[in-house]
């Protein structure tokens, strides 16, 4: 059987690539669903319950066997079945499904403007914050590659999502308030559980979309159906007559989610976020091809000269932007001889570094094979020189720079 | 699950790199690699189904025409 061996970053921006086209994809459909289902609550409890929906029966059908086990083992190879959270996992997922509830509420009420090149940067304003959250919470110092590739992409990400029509203040306001702070803290929070490790297993992907979309609809179900005006008949009546659109919407934004989750088990939050933004770029693209489709439903503006050209520029600075992360990442192996007795307490230690991104306890000539992800050698030196050798009972270091990597997926 | 997993440090003659990774790419049990300076050449992770099964895969990348010393370390405990 043939072998298919990628470089590791490959795997890292495929997925990523292939969440941001899903992306842009799904904002079309999401300001079709808007311009059919006007009130936002509304519209957010109608797309869980086809979620959920539509969700049931995907896990279903990654159950089935294939030759190397689960048909879901391909998407995510963490995935054995529908995995039932406990204890901190379970706390972590309803808080970000709580988050992710409120945050498509005021989405859904940005998404009422109609234009998808609009509506997608807006979103990208989160990377913002995550950078900021990622330097605060996790004590992680961006480097100044980091900062500047950010900073370069979020102004692309704006200058992108200029427009001449019904933007109001108001809309800014609540896009880069409450929509962008709720899917920050959603994000944050995704990031956490996926590195939670219950029952000497990592959540996989699969089984936490899964449970997320479980809670989001379990929080919002009561509260509307009690503050809702219509009959229950009616309701159902209008979910029913929507259901395709926003069944065939959840049904991509399952898959761009399980490559999400799966891309920010590997990489750093605000760089990954960054990436996703690509999807702004695509989402100019599906404004012109929704307009030419759905008339009625996507407001193509009637861009002038002037329009096209700064939002051609913010789509360059995003691209720009993301190779300058593209290009600066490297890997490093540390190998390590140590005290023996201080054997435990090490790999715990090394673990909490930042940066590392495993550790390994060895048999050999060397006791620690440690493997650590950098942006920069001024961040190795950090890492190294006031982190590591700190440390007590590390007896040896050596330094084994990766210039390339292949990884099998 | 008693899988295996091993680190094998790996320095191969010189100019012989690559050739030398074309062929562990075509080793199916070996998970990643990676091309390294410093005190070693070549770092490969292997997962294997056992000790048995480890040293079969092992023999096979001794057999690479091109590698002049390996060292393997089986991992005991990872974290994450």
């Amino acid at each position: 059987m043939a072998v298919i061996l990628v470089q590791k970053k490959t795997i890292f921006y495929a997925l990523i690539f292939t969440a941001s086209i899903l992306n842009s994809i799904i904002a079309l459909l999401d300001v079709l669903s808007s311009a059919r289902i006007l009130d936002p609550i509304t519209l957010t409890v109608y797309i869980f319950w086809a979620g959920l929906i539509v969700q049931t029966i995907g896990i279903i059908i990654l159950y089935l066997p294939t030759k190397r086990g689960k048909l879901g083992k391909l998407i995510d190879p963490a995935f054995e079945g529908l995995y039932i959270p406990r204890k901190k996992g379970l706390v972590y997922i309803i808080l970000a499904s709580l988050a992710s509830v409120l945050n498509t509420v005021f989405y859904f009420q940005v998404a009422s403007i109609g234009d998808p090149s609009t509506l997608l940067p807006l979103a990208q304003f989160t990377t913002v914050y995550l950078l900021v959250i990622d330097a605060i919470l996790q004590k992680d110092k961006p480097t100044i590659i980091e900062t500047s590739s950010v900073i370069i992409i979020t102004i692309g990400a704006f200058l992108a999502a200029i427009t001449t029509e019904k933007m109001d203040l108001i809309t800014a306001l609540l896009a880069l308030g409450p929509m962008n702070i709720m899917s920050t803290i959603y994000i944050y929070l995704l990031k956490r559980i996926s590195s939670t490790v219950e029952d000497n297993r990592k959540i996989d992907s699969i089984s936490l979309r899964y449970w997320l979309i479980f809670y989001m609809t379990l929080q919002i179900t009561p509260f509307y159906l009690i503050s809702c005006p219509y009959e229950i008949t009616q309701i159902l009546h209008e979910f029913v007559s929507s259901f395709l659109i926003l069944s065939v919407d959840m049904g991509l934004t399952f898959l761009a989610m399980i490559m999400y989750i799966r891309a920010l088990s590997m990489g750093k939050m605000s760089i990954v976020n960054a990436l996703v933004s690509l999807s702004a770029i695509f989402g100019i693209g599906v404004s012109f091809i929704g307009s030419w489709l759905f008339p009625n439903y996507v407001q193509i503006p009637v861009y002038n000269f002037f329009v096209i050209i700064t939002k051609t520029f913010g789509a360059i600075l995003v691209v720009l932007g993301v190779f300058l992360l593209l290009l600066s990442e490297t890997s490093t192996y540390i190998l390590l001889k140590i005290d023996q007795k201080r054997a435990k307490e090490l790999l715990e230690e090394l673990s909490k570094v930042n940066g590392i991104e495993t550790v390994s306890a060895v048999v050999g000539e060397f006791d620690i094979i440690a493997k650590l992800n950098i942006r920069s050698l001024a961040k190795a030196y950090d890492i190294l020189i006031k982190r590591l050798a700190r440390l007590k009972g590390i007896e040896e270091i050596f330094i084994v720079s990766i210039l390339k990597e292949w990884e099998k997926i | 699950m008693d899988k295996v997993a091993a680190y094998t440090l790996i320095n191969v003659k010189i100019g012989k790199t690559k050739d030398v990774i074309e062929a562990l790419k075509n080793i199916e049990e070996i998970k990643n690699i990676a091309a390294t300076t410093g005190i070693y050449d070549i770092i490969i992770r292997v997962e294997a189904e056992d000790h048995k099964h480890l040293f079969e895969v092992l023999n096979k990348v001794h057999q690479i025409d091109g590698i002049e010393r390996t060292t393997t370390h089986v991992i005991e405990v990872e974290v994450p």
